[in-house]
């Protein structure tokens, strides 16, 4: 897998709530944002993937964000929000507890995460300190496979 | 003499006054016979010589107005009235001057010549008027006058032979006068010596009279009378031959002189008999002396006796040998004054008793009026406390009747908080509803506020992907973004808030139920607490009532109490004066001397017997008397003392 690059200073991130931590996304590859419907579940689908839902006559796959990440599956309460990804052209819905904020990146904000030796580099693309607490920006292109070989290969 | 000595005394007064009487007729008739013609003088003079007097000089006053009468009729004119008046008068006076001397001819016969020889003058005298009257009517005035001339010679000298023969009358009349007064004196004396004359003659022979035949022989008869009074029979009575009022008394005289001589002829036969009865009594007599010297012993030894007896020494007993008639006396007083003697030594004894029993009824009474007293001091003590404690019951009734309004009003009140407890819990309920709404609101803002978030959030991802195109739309997202969270966060406040308030509005929704039941039980309780207060009020009115009862009963036993007191009183008298009583019969009993037994119980009454007279002493001195005289009791009777003392418990 790439190694995406860090986002330059001006870039804008959209900070996000999952089970209880904080996560960015790249704001360029949201599309939008929507509050949480009740999917409609897909058959022997992964853990992870909740169903799907219809997206103005597009159906979206709607994916557990917090159970991909291995944080345990998600509630979905009132303030739980689906937002819509653009992954190369392929489009997915991510299931959060909240968005939280629209984080502009500063000069020496964003750090390359700690190597624990795990596939942590795959999923998080950096970290930055806020006053929230330590938020990581999520690589959406190794936490969404386009393909399901792929998948199956990062799980 | 003898004669005059035998008539009765009246005869003889009779006769005196007959004399007298012959006397004073005498006199009596000579004065009569010379008044008589004293008087028949006086008649004389003053029938016939005084009235002819009179018409001689009423003559003389008619020849006078004769005269009067012509000059009249000469100086007035002949036809005037005048003239003719004194024409009537002339001739009127001289029929006047006839009338007279014939009035005087007739009361004096004797000077008839006289007065007719006077007469004739006149009528001479009238005849000359007469004629000048005529000429004085026919107004031949100067014959008249030489007329009248004539006539006034004629009456001049009628009148002053009249006035000389009148004056001779009346020397006449004086002279009689005079005789007749001699003849008077001459009879006065007379009568004056005559009288005098008989009246001592009268006089000396009343008083030989009185003398010698009447006070004489009474005067004889009384000596021989005072002589029989004084026993002298011998004398011999005068005077019994006499027939007058003298002799009969010396007759009724010798019968007492003969009464007298028999009465002493009568003692002397009385006096022999009395010498024979003498001598009879004397041998009685010596008889009786010889009883008597028995008797004497006999009332010797009962004298004594009974002089004993009242000395009060009743040993005595009578030991000399009396007569056998007497006998029976002795031994009789001998045993009656063994008796007295045994009943006496009885009396003192049960005098003793009674001293001592009267003494201990006077301290027992002492006591009691003391217990009496203290006791009406504690049931005047326990009325005063019942009045009180009545007064006090009477304030708990009233409270208890105040206390049960008031808790009459407390439920009221506790009934009202109820229905605001209710009305306070709906109120509640009403503020619940509305916080329900208000968060039913707030989440509708609250969902208003997130889709805003969203929509600000892709407005964000819109302007970020038009690059510097979209930067002045990405602050106005960020702006709106920033609101919608601000809307959101208050929001949540407000629900927050809501909760709170809803929470809190629950629980005061409870407080208020908790409150409620709790009023209920107020009320459940205050009509518990109404009840008791009325049965409370009930029991008051009741204990009032009782005390009430009990007050009656405390004031009855307080006047019981009282008469109590009274009567203790009295019968603390009535002991006190039997105790005293006691010691007098104690003392009238020593009086008596008894034989040696009977001597020891007189004694002891008298040292038992005092002990009361200090007590009454001591009876006003309530407390410390008490003390003492129940020590004295004490002393003098132990048994008596526990029982005094139960009392005192009692």
């Amino acid at each position: 897998m790439s190694q995406s690059t860090l986002p330059a200073a001006g870039a804008e991130l959209i900070s996000v709530s999952i089970g209880g931590q904080l996560y960015a996304i790249d704001i360029m590859q949201v599309r939008e944002i929507r509050g949480w419907n009740v999917s409609t579940p897909l058959p022997h689908a992964p853990d992870h993937v909740l169903g799907m839902i219809n997206l103005r006559g597009v159906i979206l796959p709607v994916v557990d964000l917090g159970a991909r990440l291995g944080l345990g599956k998600a509630t979905p309460g009132p303030s739980s929000v689906v937002m819509v990804a653009q992954v190369g052209d392929r489009q997915f819905g991510l299931l959060v507890d909240a968005v939280c904020d629209i984080v502009q990146v500063t000069e020496g904000l964003m750090q390359p995460p700690p190597d624990v030796g795990a596939n942590v580099r795959d999923f998080v693309a950096g970290v930055m300190s806020l006053e929230q607490g330590i938020v990581s920006l999520l690589s959406l292109d190794n936490l969404l496979p386009a393909t399901s070989e792929a998948y199956g290969m990062v799980a | 003499m003898n004669a005059f000595n035998n008539l009765r005394i009246s005869t003889k007064l009779t006769i005196l006054m007959l004399v007298l009487c012959a006397v004073s007729a005498g006199c009596l008739s000579f004065a009569i016979f010379k008044i008589k013609q004293i008087d028949t003088s006086y008649s004389f003079l003053v029938e016939r010589d005084s009235p002819a007097l009179v018409q001689s000089v009423r003559a003389s006053r008619f020849v006078s107005e004769m005269g009067y009468g012509a000059y009249r009729t000469i100086t007035n004119p002949g036809a005037s009235t005048e003239a003719k008046e004194g024409a009537a008068l002339s001739e009127t006076s001289a029929q006047g001057a006839m009338a007279a001397f014939d009035k005087a001819a007739e009361y004096d016969p004797a000077q008839a010549a006289e007065f007719a020889k006077l007469k004739k003058r006149a009528a001479a005298t009238y005849d000359l008027v007469k004629q000048a009257v005529e000429f004085g009517m026919s107004d031949q005035k100067d014959i008249a006058n030489m007329m009248m001339k004539q006539a006034d010679v004629e009456i001049a000298q009628f009148s002053a032979d009249l006035v000389k023969f009148n004056n001779e009358a009346v020397e006449d009349a004086k002279r009689a006068s005079d005789k007749n007064g001699a003849a008077v004196d001459a009879t006065i004396y007379i009568t004056i010596g005559v009288g005098v004359v008989g009246m001592l003659a009268a006089l000396g022979l009343g008083m030989w009279l009185s003398r010698s035949a009447i006070s004489a022989p009474l005067q004889r008869l009384a000596d021989r009378m005072s002589k029989l009074a004084g026993g002298d029979l011998t004398v011999e009575i005068a005077g019994q031959d006499r027939k007058d009022e003298v002799g009969l008394m010396a007759k009724s005289v010798q019968v007492f002189k003969d009464n007298g001589l028999e009465m002493r002829r009568m003692e002397a036969e009385a006096a022999e008999r009395r010498q024979e009865a003498e001598a009879e009594r004397a041998r009685v007599a010596a008889e009786k002396e010889a009883e008597a010297a028995q008797d004497a012993i006999a009332i010797n030894s009962l004298g004594q006796g009974l002089g004993a007896l009242a000395a009060g020494d009743l040993t005595y007993r009578i030991t000399a040998d009396f007569a056998p008639k007497a006998a029976q006396l002795k031994t009789d007083f001998n045993s009656a004054a063994e008796r007295l003697e045994h009943s006496l030594a009885v009396v003192v004894g049960t005098a003793g008793s009674i001293s001592s029993g009267t003494s201990q009824i006077s301290e027992a009474a002492n006591d009691l009026s003391r217990r009496t007293e203290q006791q009406a001091a504690s049931l005047e003590e326990t009325a005063a406390a019942l009045d009180q404690i009545t007064a006090t019951v009477r304030k708990t009734a009233e409270g208890a009747t105040h206390a049960r309004s008031v808790v009459a009003d407390a439920k009221s009140s506790a009934e009202r908080s109820g229905e605001v407890v209710s009305a306070a819990i709906t109120a509640m309920s009403g503020i619940e509803q509305s916080s329900q709404q208000i968060g039913q609101i707030i989440g509708v803002i609250d969902e208003i506020a997130f889709q805003t978030n969203l929509l600000a959030l892709n407005a964000g991802v819109e302007a970020a992907r038009a690059g510097d195109a979209g930067k002045g739309f990405a602050v106005v997202a960020s702006e709106v973004r920033a609101l919608a969270q601000r809307s959101a966060e208050a929001a949540k406040d407000i629900k927050t808030l809501i909760s709170s308030s809803s929470e809190q509005v629950g629980k005061g929704v409870e407080l208020v139920a908790e409150t409620g039941k709790a009023l209920q039980t107020i009320v459940s309780q205050v009509s518990e607490i109404t009840g008791i207060v009325t049965e409370i009020a009930a029991s008051a009115a009741e204990q009032a009532t009782g005390l009430n009862e009990v007050n009656t009963a405390v004031n009855q036993m307080d006047q019981v109490t009282q008469q109590n007191a009274a009567m203790v009183e009295e019968s603390t008298a009535a002991s006190q004066s039997l105790a005293s009583e006691a010691v007098e019969l104690a003392r009238l009993m020593n009086q008596f001397k008894i034989s040696a037994d009977g001597a020891v119980k007189t004694i002891e009454p008298g040292r038992r017997a005092a002990p009361p007279q200090p007590a009454l002493a001591r009876r006003p001195t309530v407390g410390g008397g008490y003390q003492s005289g129940a020590a004295t009791a004490r002393k003098l009777e132990p048994a008596a003392a526990p029982a005094e003392n139960e009392w005192a418990e009692f």
